[in-house]
């Protein structure tokens, strides 16, 4: 099933898009749709300044060069070319983080307290 | 709390460790500053999502309630990303950048994207970076299980501690995220109290002054409060080696086989997946329960016993 699956996603084009579900997302667009849509991303590489003279500095939103990523924002085309250019190493999907919290009670009852007068 | 005695934090504060001069930053919603427990608590706080640091969502004031019941004489500095419960992962980055440059020794991130990942993406980097720079990074594991290959980022950052919740009994929870990542790694790497887990609650949840949570996002302040007390005990410790020390020290925990209660999939389907997970060969055990359930008291010994054994 994994085999099978992975022999499906290379065909599709964008190689270095990440995760798979974005890379899909791209694929699955037309060319017209590739061309009106913006898409923030997060673009690896190990040579920034060969990046930004590749796809425009104007396009950078910022630049973590600490962590070898540049984050962007391109047209679909634009990204579908990163796949061209060799010195990016993949381009993220820019997701948000979120806090999964489930409650399950409420309570004016202090829980037993802990340490007590070890606090400053 | 059953949960701080669970993981034998109390034997570290009968050896007089409470965190004192370690720096733990908590990476999330703000805090409520206002709540009482909070009054004899060393706390700070910025934000970078606007100059107020209050907590409206009533995420990241439970987690420092709780780091503050393990480790109650640290420092911490909450750094508040977000006002809703979303995060950008360029606010995330600003974040723990804002808090590597204030020498923070440990940080807590409870705080998931669910897409599982290689652990290569922008926020695992910045994960490992931290970790790269001495600071013990706690992550929450997410509750996408209890299917396999669930943890996203930053769980799936290889120098992590990424945690998973189990229960009273060492039941691993069932939605508790489940590894290996998409590289095959195995996380999470411990599990930790994350069911009916009470903590403070903020000002605009405040129908009552506690709340009861079940969630890996609840797990993590207990493996960041332990990191506190070890990183007190022994200031010389790396990120790494604290890491260390609690993953070669953890009591064994079990992958659950009762059935959710809470979930409203029909029981027979919830039994039929539970009992496939559990027979399937192929599942290593170790990508449910990582090295086993925290044990504070435990990972100081392993610490003492390879520290002295380094020193000398």
């Amino acid at each position: 099933m994994a085999g099978e699956l992975a022999r499906e996603l290379a065909r599709f084009p964008f190689h270095k898009l990440m995760p798979d579900s974005f890379r899909l997302e791209i694929a699955s667009l037309t060319p017209k749709e590739l061309d009106v849509r913006q898409v923030r991303t997060w673009v690896q590489t190990h040579d920034i300044p060969k990046l930004l003279k590749a796809v425009g500095s104007s396009k950078v939103l910022r630049s973590f060069p600490h962590l070898d990523f540049v984050f962007l924002e391109l047209s679909g085309s634009q990204l579908a070319a990163l796949d061209e250019i060799d010195v990016v190493t993949a381009a993220w999907n820019d997701e948000n983080l979120h806090s999964g919290t489930s409650v399950v009670d409420r309570s004016n009852q202090s829980p037993r307290p802990v340490a007590v007068g070890t606090h400053r | 709390m059953w949960s701080i005695d669970q993981i034998r934090a109390p034997a570290l504060w009968r050896l007089g460790l409470t965190g004192e001069r370690v720096k733990v930053g908590i990476v999330g919603t703000g805090i409520d500053l206002s709540h009482p427990d909070f009054r004899n608590t060393s706390i700070n706080a910025f934000s970078v999502v606007g100059p107020d640091v209050s907590d409206q969502v009533g995420h990241e004031t439970g987690i420092t309630w709780i780091i503050s019941r393990i480790a109650p004489r640290a420092d911490i500095i909450v750094a508040k990303a977000m006002s809703t419960q979303f995060c950008t992962m360029e606010r995330m980055i600003e974040c723990c950048e804002r808090l590597r440059q204030m020498n923070v020794d440990v940080v807590n991130i409870s705080l998931a994207v669910d897409t599982p990942t290689d652990g290569t993406d922008p926020i695992s980097a910045e994960v490992n970076y931290l970790s790269q720079n001495g600071i013990a990074v706690a992550v929450a594991a997410g509750n996408k299980g209890p299917k396999y290959q669930t943890v996203g980022t930053p769980g799936a950052a290889e120098l992590a501690v990424t945690v998973g919740k189990s229960n009273e009994h060492d039941y691993v929870i069932w939605d508790s995220a489940r590894g290996p990542t998409l590289d095959g790694r195995i996380k999470p790497d411990l599990v930790a109290p994350g069911a009916r887990i009470t903590a403070a609650a903020p000002l605009p949840l405040r129908r009552g002054t506690y709340v009861s949570y079940e969630c890996t996002s609840f797990a993590t302040p207990h493996a960041t409060g332990v990191l506190a007390l070890l990183k007190q005990a022994y200031p010389q410790a790396t990120g790494a080696v604290l890491k260390q020390a609690l993953l070669a020290s953890c009591d064994p925990a079990k992958a659950s086989l009762l059935p959710a209660l809470a979930e409203g999939a029909p029981l027979r389907k919830r039994v039929t997946q539970k009992l496939k997970a559990a027979f399937s060969s192929r599942n290593d055990p170790r990508w449910t329960t990582g090295a086993g359930r925290l044990n504070a008291s435990k990972s100081y010994e392993w610490l003492n016993e390879n520290e002295s054994k380094s020193s000398s």
